[in-house]
């Protein structure tokens, strides 16, 4: 009987086989396909290396930008914060810190840090938040105001303070982020050189563990210690020196970083602005955009800029991280599910026909198949239902590939960037890029699970973020 | 057959791989190298930026010298760039009249050719940085070659700021040509054309073919030009233009700042398109125009938020008369929009 069943098991086995191949060979293709696209974009636009060059260019011609900072108990960190923000090199630029309801001392520690007093500001109501409780200015820093509301999440307090601003570009980033002195600058250049058309610019995200943070500057680049975070730069490169810059190449950005994005404030504010009652919404945010200008036959532009650099503290903690790639996971997810008629639809155009394929290939089926892959794979092949060469093939999409695609990207990253400092943190960092392939690729395959199962049964949690803060000296 | 297609990709993504770990290995061991002693483009960049700073210095250096440090066009033209913003005056002029003399102006234009829009711009205005008569010609090829009009219009910039004329009627001949969205730059080149010659710009507008981008930043450059015979012509077009070109005409009103716009900017406060209504309302309040202190009461309950917010805060600009227009409509609550606009601009206003 046994006997008998062996062919039907064996072809079952290929087939499961073949689908997990198949998409091990898409997924590596379009891996390539990037890293080529990255490239030649880096290769024909590369970054100005000064920042005088920048401002003898468009000093002039630079928009006014409000940069929101949206801060929920981040009592250690935002006075560093804030003091780095408001010495940011920009033309004209107004910093709103929104206290979205901390429980902790974040607003007391800037109101007497800033010396901040109540003030008025006429603004509508356009996108819906929680109540504001005050508007605060100072005297001493014209340009900063912070705004104290109830609780209602990053996203509710992304609303409040696109409301309250009065530029025509606004600037999301995270209140204990560090930007680079002269990232607005560069980041806008896509304004200025498509004033109408351009909607919203992505920047590029570094991790800043490791490095000499000094009165809110990043001092000294440097690799971080914690093996974690290190295997977190490489994986910070990839996505955005790599995927982001090549999807901006193929005008299907579907995603702007949270941590530092730029968009025209009057396109927010026509899509609606942040979406509640989701963790994603940043991307949500993003794939709103195409869809609403799209509908609405509007001609407009998505791009993404490498150089200008946002520094992040990224977990180093395996709990910490695990919530944060399921959080991910969950924000992609929500945002794939509630806009999938997007998804290979050509009245949206490459926005749907690429951007939301891709996104559907690689955060909604990917983690699936490729866990189907760790366990089925190995198994067909000890039952004897597989031959050596479909579990070679496996390996080699998994591992080598994979390893081949990260190290890639860090020699992009040296050959148009030069961001690191010597030799023997390049090495370290292609050593973490070949490593990371081997348990923490896998891990993060887990946790996407986790990030699934919790959309599954529709968790809203954020899940806590414990950072050291960036006001000591690493 | 499937096997071997199988083996063909283990031993394809590991030939990949070995050559990515092979390549990051070279750049490592090229950093390496390089603290020792310097990469060749490393080299180049610092004799460069050696050259370009004892040449400022006053001192003469051959010109088969410079010839030979300047050889990488790019980073020449770079190098150049950069080097202008950081130096000034007799310094500069020294380093570009040397520079000129040893024919680099002339060596950059084929860099025009650049796949890299960066590249020919950056090429462009370090040839505006060495203008003599040649390069003043090759300038005026490229607007007329009429390409792109980033080129065009940096090519303009550089004639500008070097105190050269530009060819009006090709610039002008590109503006009407071209499709694409119009860089944010070309609102400085307009800005000096409209002081200088203030009706051929307007002409321009009349062309149905140019792109409405471009003719939004020529209204604006027209309004700043402080020009008052424009009046009419910003008048026109906000009587009867696309609905980008009256927003930007209610705007150069505002900007020009003559009293004559009254009457259009009446009918404007009862456009149906509320940016021009926001638009219009901030004009009259720059230009201080109180006889249509009542329109813009009116327009502080309009359904718009920024058609009230620009009416109210244009009539605190009035004085003490529209204030107290503000406080009546606050006192006298009829429509809870316009109560709350007039609390918050009179609010503001009392903070400032």
């Amino acid at each position: 009987m046994i006997d008998s069943l062996d062919p039907i098991f064996t072809s079952v086995a290929t087939m499961i086989a073949a689908v997990i191949i198949a998409t091990g060979l898409v997924q590596s293709g379009l891996y390539v396909l990037q890293l080529i696209v990255a490239g030649r974009a880096l290769y024909r636009d590369p970054p100005a290396r000064r920042p005088a060059l920048l401002w003898r260019r468009y000093g002039d011609l630079a928009p006014p930008i409000t940069l929101i900072a949206p801060a929920y108990n981040k009592a250690l960190t935002i006075e560093d914060s804030v003091r780095s923000l408001l010495s940011l090199r920009y033309p004209s630029v107004e910093v709103m810190v929104v206290n979205d309801g901390s429980t902790d001392d974040t607003l007391e520690i800037l109101i007497e840090a800033f010396d901040l007093k109540p003030i008025t500001r006429a603004h509508d109501l356009k996108l819906q938040h929680q109540p504001i409780r005050t508007l605060y200015g100072a005297a001493d820093h014209p340009h900063l105001f912070v705004v104290d509301k109830a609780n209602g999440g990053k996203a509710d307090a992304l609303n409040a303070g696109i409301n309250m601003s009065r530029a025509p570009v606004v600037c999301s980033i995270d209140a204990d982020s560090i930007l680079e002195s002269d990232a607005l600058l560069r980041a806008v250049r896509p304004f200025i050189d498509e004033p109408k058309r351009m909607i919203a610019v992505g920047g590029t995200v570094r991790l800043a563990n490791g490095c000499t943070i000094e009165r809110g500057r990043v001092t000294k680049i440097a690799p971080p210690r914690n093996v974690l975070a290190l295997f977190q730069t490489v994986e910070y490169l990839r996505a955005f020196l790599m995927a982001r810059l090549a999807w901006s190449e193929f005008g299907a950005l579907t995603i702007i970083s949270g941590a530092f994005g730029l968009f025209r404030r009057s396109a927010v504010i026509e899509a609606g602005g942040y979406a509640h009652g989701t963790v994603g919404e940043d991307m949500e945010l993003v794939v709103r955009l195409h869809r609403h200008f799209r509908e609405k036959r509007q001609d407009y532009k998505v791009a993404f800029v490498p150089e200008p650099v946002c520094w992040t503290e990224a977990p180093e903690t395996l709990s910490v991280l695990g919530r944060q790639r399921s959080r991910w996971q969950r924000g992609a997810l929500e945002t794939y599910f509630k806009h999938a008629s997007m998804s290979g639809n050509p009245r949206y155009g490459r926005p749907g026909v690429l951007g939301m394929v891709h996104v559907l290939l690689i955060d909604v089926v990917g983690p699936v198949i490729e866990a189907l892959g760790y366990i089925l794979m190995p198994l067909l092949w000890l039952l004897g239902l597989l031959s050596w060469a479909w579990l070679a093939a496996f390996l080699a999409l998994t591992f080598t590939t994979g390893v081949a695609i990260s190290v890639f990207s860090l020699t992009l990253a040296e050959l148009q960037l030069r961001r690191f400092p010597d030799g023997r943190q390049l090495a370290l960092l292609g050593l973490a890029a070949v490593f990371e392939n081997f348990g923490y690729r896998q891990l993060n395959t887990l946790w996407r699970l986790q990030g699934w199962w919790q959309y599954l049964r529709k968790s809203q949690s954020w899940g806590e973020m414990s950072r050291k803060g960036f006001s000591r000296k690493s | 057959m499937v096997d071997g297609s199988l083996l063909l990709i283990w031993y394809a993504s590991l030939a990949v791989s070995l050559i990515a770990v092979g390549m990051l290995a070279l750049l490592v061991l090229v950093r390496m190298a390089s603290a020792i002693g310097s990469t060749r483009r490393g080299l180049a960049k610092k004799n460069l930026s050696r050259l370009l700073i004892e040449i400022s210095a006053g001192r003469e250096i051959d010109e088969s010298v410079i010839r030979r440090l300047t050889r990488d066009r790019r980073l020449a033209a770079q190098a150049l760039v950069e080097f202008s913003t950081l130096v000034r005056g007799d310094e500069l002029q020294d380093a570009l009249d040397q520079l000129k003399a040893a024919g680099l102006g002339r060596r950059l234009q084929p860099l025009l050719a650049h796949q890299s829009s960066e590249v020919r711009v950056l090429a462009i205005e370090a040839i505006g940085l060495l203008m003599d008569d040649r390069n003043e010609k090759f300038l005026q090829w490229v607007i007329r070659r009429n390409r792109s009009l980033r080129n065009v219009v940096a090519a303009a910039r550089a004639l500008q700021n070097s105190g050269r004329k530009l060819e009006l009627d090709a610039f002008l001949a590109d503006l009407r040509m071209h499709r694409a969205s119009a860089p944010a730059e070309l609102n400085a080149v307009l800005a000096d054309i409209a002081r200088e010659d203030p009706e051929r710009l307007s002409a321009v507008l009349k062309d149905h073919m140019t792109d409405v981008s471009v003719k939004v930043q020529i209204i604006s450059a027209l309004g700043a030009s402080g020009h008052y015979t424009l009046v009419e012509t910003l008048i026109a077009i906000l009587d009867s233009g696309e609905q980008q070109e009256r927003v930007a005409a209610a705007a150069a009103l505002g900007v020009l700042g003559h009293p004559a716009a009254r009457a259009a900017l009446k009918r404007a406060l009862k456009d149906q398109d509320p940016d021009v209504r926001a638009e219009a309302a901030e004009a009259v309040g720059q230009i201080m125009l109180e006889a249509l202190q009542a329109d813009l009461a009116a327009l502080v309950s309009d359904e718009t938020w920024s058609v009230r917010f620009q009416a109210a805060r244009a009539l605190l600009q009035f004085g003490d008369s529209s204030r107290q227009a503000l406080a009546d409509i606050i006192e006298t609550p009829s429509d809870a929009r316009a109560v709350r606009t007039a609390e918050l601009v009179l609010a503001e206003g009392r903070a400032t």
